[in-house]
């Protein structure tokens, strides 16, 4: 079974997914934050039954103030033996004052399993930018280009519908203000050895 | 750990300036805060301070958002137990259990009599005095809380309760109200303790208090490790161990606290940990939990200047009847801080482990690097884990990665093993001690040694 969700305009999310013994169950959710939006996602992968599987991947972009609040839970019940469960939530931070909270969570009460989430928030990485403006892309396509690299490989799961509202609700952020990314990133600064 | 004698017969006598025996009643009131403070021959403001840390521990409630503490009752608890009046035990009177244990991981006598209770404390005078001597050229104070606030008056005032306000949490208010013993280092500018602290290094103090504050103060450019715990069992009758440890670690300095807990399963285990760290300096805490019935401990790095790095190492055990609820804290409050939290749990026979962690990054923090991972192994299928991580990031100009999974010992490892003929108890302590392996690395030998056969005994019997 397969779920998808594609957030552009600030609705919230909240989802459990409880397979049935046997099948499996693949989440994916695109957001797109921008302005004041504020996003909430719920997401639950309960676990109650035998031989049951959960995949969520979480991807999106988050612009200007905007802030997104996830909640990602894998609850996997005595007795649901064979379980696997997976779930992977990354942000993007573009807006200077765009903030995210995440709280990627588990409780297993089963042995048997093999469960996990990976969570990842950032900013575009710089030496990418380096590299697409030494050939020559200014810097706003530059920009543009590396978050749709960031949304790819979750975008290919959307259906083309999906992928479509997502890459419209792009091209209204980047048309409404053609700079607004011109000043991302700031020049660089030195960096602290690690 | 090293072979330490113990010299009979000096347990008493050595505290020079308390009253006699004295046992302060169950319970807990003004007047037995009071009297706490009069038998220590306080100054009156510590004695303020106590009084006041007690009224926000009456005004705060039992916190439920954790581990259950439901069975808690502060009015049968003792707030202070003179040490010597601990003796009295005797060896016949220590569970078989705890015996076993130390039969097992090799505590050498002496050991285990201090350890189960039977001494008051050994005598490690000889190693001590030398070393007393170079940190005291040095200008390094290492001696117990109570006796600092005696002796260096003006830097305990400074900085007592700075770090970890009586106000922070219900536990540490009961600590800021009732604290006896613990450690108090001092490390001045640019001096550096080359060997690790051991809290057994000190005498004259009581060593494994239920109520200890610990102040850890590195000043510019100074380095300190400081130890505490081992891993044998610690038999004790008190049902709770509320400590607070504060850590300060100034510009440059490096700080490094390793705790190895492994009380009786009976105890209740709430610790407030935490260290603020400055410019460019580097606080560690290598945590590991074995023991106690409820474990709530989460080490913290408050890292307030630029490039400061905090590092978290925990581990923990759960089995029969106990829970871990470990983690970590992370707050970073100026740009290009780092922190890097790692986090193993094992539990069997109906343990069950938690981690709760917070990441913090404030906006301004700009730079600011995390790394958590956290593992957890749940060996059958009586016991659970739990994983909370909470990350609250509010600048966009950071890298920030959490990673966490929960599975159980492969079919296919214990197989390879032991078609190479080792025994099925003895393959699966092996990748047990394999998976804790990242925290063993970064513990004193002895203690890793201990801990590896502690795991060979716990795991005893799991696999049919």
């Amino acid at each position: 079974m397969i779920v998808n969700r594609v957030i552009t305009n600030g609705e919230s999310v909240k989802e459990v997914m409880e397979p049935r013994r046997g099948q499996d169950i693949q989440t994916t959710v695109v957001f797109v934050a921008t302005g004041e939006q504020r996003f909430e996602i719920d997401l639950t992968a309960l676990h109650s039954r035998i031989n049951t599987g959960t995949d969520v991947v979480v991807r999106g972009v988050v612009f200007d103030q905007a802030s997104v609040a996830f909640k990602g839970l894998i609850d996997i019940r005595k007795g649901a033996k064979n379980a696997k469960a997976f779930l992977r939530a990354d942000a993007l931070l573009l807006g200077d004052r765009a903030h995210a909270d995440l709280i990627p969570s588990l409780t297993i009460k089963e042995n048997d399993v093999q469960a996990g989430h990976g969570a990842t928030v950032g900013r575009i990485n710089d030496e990418h930018l380096f590299y697409l403006m030494s050939r020559g892309l200014p810097r706003e396509k530059a920009v543009q280009l590396l978050v749709h690299g960031f949304l790819a490989t979750v975008m290919r799961e959307l259906p083309r519908k999906d992928r479509v509202r997502v890459e419209n609700a792009l091209e209204r952020i980047y048309a409404q203000h053609p700079k607004r990314l011109s000043h991302f990133p700031q020049a660089s600064r030195p960096r602290v050895p690690g | 750990m090293s072979k330490v004698a113990v010299k009979k017969g000096y347990q008493y006598g050595f505290r020079d300036n308390l009253t006699p025996v004295h046992t302060i009643k169950p319970g807990l009131t003004r007047a037995v805060v009071e009297e706490i403070s009069a038998l220590k021959n306080e100054p009156d403001w510590m004695r303020e301070k106590r009084l006041q840390a007690l009224e926000i521990f009456f005004s705060k409630p039992v916190p439920t958002w954790g581990a259950d503490l439901s069975h808690l009752d502060f009015d049968k608890l003792r707030y202070y137990i003179r040490p010597t009046d601990r003796k009295g035990k005797t060896w016949d009177e220590v569970p078989a259990e705890i015996k076993r244990t130390f039969d097992r991981i090799g505590v050498p006598q002496a050991e285990r009599d201090f350890l189960a209770g039977v001494e008051a404390q050994y005598d490690s005078e000889v190693i001590y005095g030398n070393l007393k001597k170079e940190w005291e050229d040095q200008g390094i104070i290492f001696c117990d809380t109570d006796t600092a606030v005696k002796k260096y008056p003006e830097i305990v005032k400074q900085y007592f309760g700075t770090v970890v306000p009586a106000g922070d949490n219900k536990f540490a208010a009961l600590n800021s109200a009732v604290w006896s013993g613990g450690s108090f280092v001092y490390v001045p500018a640019g001096k550096s303790v080359t060997v690790p602290l051991q809290a057994y290094f000190r005498i004259n103090q009581d060593r494994f208090g239920q109520f200890e504050r610990t102040m850890i103060i590195a000043e510019e450019g100074a380095t300190v490790h400081y130890v505490e715990g081992c891993t044998a069992p610690i038999y004790r009758t008190d049902s709770l161990h509320a400590a607070v440890v504060e850590v300060i670690v100034k510009k440059g300095a490096r700080a490094r606290y390793t705790t190895i807990q492994n009380w009786s399963n009976n105890i209740y285990n709430l610790v407030t940990k935490r260290a603020f760290v400055y410019e460019d300096a580097v606080m560690e805490w290598v945590d590991g939990n074995l023991g106690s019935k409820v474990t709530m401990k989460y080490p913290s790095v408050f890292l307030w200047g630029k490039g400061a790095r905090g590092d978290v190492l925990s581990v923990a055990l759960a089995g029969k009847g106990q829970h871990q609820d470990a983690g970590a804290k992370a707050m970073h409050l100026a740009p290009y801080t780092s922190s890097t939290i790692t986090s193993k749990s094992v539990s069997h026979s109906g343990g069950k482990t938690t981690y709760r962690g917070q990441l913090k990054i404030i906006p301004g923090a700009k730079g600011a690097k995390s790394n958590v991972r956290c593992d957890a192994l749940i060996l059958d299928g009586q016991s659970s884990s739990e994983t909370i991580p909470v990350m609250n990031i509010m600048e966009k100009d950071v890298s920030i990665g959490h990673e966490a999974s929960v599975g159980r010992v492969s079919e296919d490892q214990l197989f390879y093993l032991m078609s190479r003929g080792i025994n099925g108890d003895q393959a699966l302590s092996m990748i047990v001690n394999g998976f804790i392996e990242p925290i063993t690395k970064e513990l004193p030998l002895e203690y890793a040694v201990e801990l590896n056969r502690l795991i060979r005994l716990e795991m005893e019997g799991s696999v049919g």
